[in-house]
């Protein structure tokens, strides 16, 4: 979780004075969240294109010269309160993507998760 | 009890060694005020580093029957429109920003950013609190040049405010003479203009 998102739980806390905040995380994409036990299989240097293929499918995109895949998912997170009758809630979809790269001899090199805020939500 | 430099300072007699603790205190007040600011992410460091080159781009909002619109108001700048560039072998982001570019260019919509050579995807969003968004490849070439990745256009409805009505640009139009011309109002350092369209 990143500062921002602790800073608005605790404020929703706040906010909330007394109800039950409910914490949710859903993909919201084709693809299902990438994470790190799924990455397990690789190894650097020894990995193949053709065993990150078997195991993750086809990239989203992909490019060359260094081969580089690109997996994309999207991920909804959030919190809901009912406040004094009222309804409360704060959202986040944010869009993740695993990089992978190869070398010449279509090993794996490095891969890494970035992730962008694609929005941020709120509903008092 | 006061506070100096961030310090609880526990009262003292008045004299040189006392002088010297609070002085000493406050000076250690703002260098860890420079580490937070260092930790939460803002750079206290001159933007233009030696191997990276000054990318360009211009944002350009229409109304969907083509009139132009503003993208500053009377209070600033108008549009949320957000421009992310993410290095495919990195994974490392960067924001476009006007800020450093003359008014007038910032007003007609140019931006830039300092990026490493390399291959990136540029995201584009209209606002941020809407999901849609746009990506675009992005080659930096060793140039030592002023990089023009082309002018992006967001078609937005009536009644458009804060881009919460536009949709991402589809397609990248190239402006190279009107580049060239801002390019000229940059530091001679980042070199001519060269263009490497967006696709």
């Amino acid at each position: 979780m990143n500062p921002h998102r602790g800073i608005c739980a605790v404020l929703v806390l706040l906010l909330c004075g007394g109800c039950v905040p409910y914490w949710y995380t859903a993909a919201s994409s084709q693809r299902s969240p990438i994470d790190d036990q799924a990455l397990k299989f690789i190894t650097i240097g020894s990995t193949t294109m053709e065993d990150v293929l078997f195991e993750l499918g086809e990239p989203e995109a992909r490019y060359d010269a260094p081969p580089v895949f690109l997996y994309r998912w999207v991920e909804v997170e959030g919190v809901f309160g009912y406040p004094l009758g009222g309804r409360f809630w704060m959202g986040w979809t944010r869009e993740h993507t695993l990089h992978i790269g190869f070398d010449e001899s279509n090993k794996v090199t490095r891969y890494k998760i970035s992730s962008v805020e694609l929005s941020e939500r709120s509903v008092p | 009890m006061t506070l100096t430099g961030g310090f609880p300072l526990a009262p003292c007699r008045p004299g040189w060694l006392c002088s010297l603790v609070h002085h000493l205190r406050a000076l250690a007040g703002i260098g860890i005020a420079i580490g937070a600011l260092t930790a939460c992410g803002v750079s206290t460091e001159l933007p233009k580093e030696s191997a990276q080159e000054a990318v360009l781009l211009r944002l350009v909002a229409t109304r969907t029957d083509g009139t132009p619109i503003d993208l500053f108001g009377l209070f600033g700048r108008v549009g949320d429109f957000l421009v992310l560039a993410e290095n495919i072998d990195t994974g490392e982001q960067m924001y476009f920003s006007e800020s450093g570019l003359p008014p007038e260019a910032a007003r007609e919509g140019w931006m830039f950013l300092f990026l490493a050579t390399g291959r990136y995807e540029v995201i584009v969003k209209p606002a941020p609190d809407r999901p849609a968004s746009r990506r675009f490849f992005l080659a930096v070439p060793a140039a030592r040049a002023v990089i023009y990745g082309g002018s992006l256009t967001f078609t937005c409805e009536s009644g458009w405010w804060k881009g919460s009505r536009c949709r991402p640009p589809s397609e990248v139009t190239d402006e190279s003479e009107l580049a060239a011309k801002i390019a000229n109002t940059m530091p001679q350092e980042y070199g001519p203009l060269v263009t490497s369209l967006l696709r």
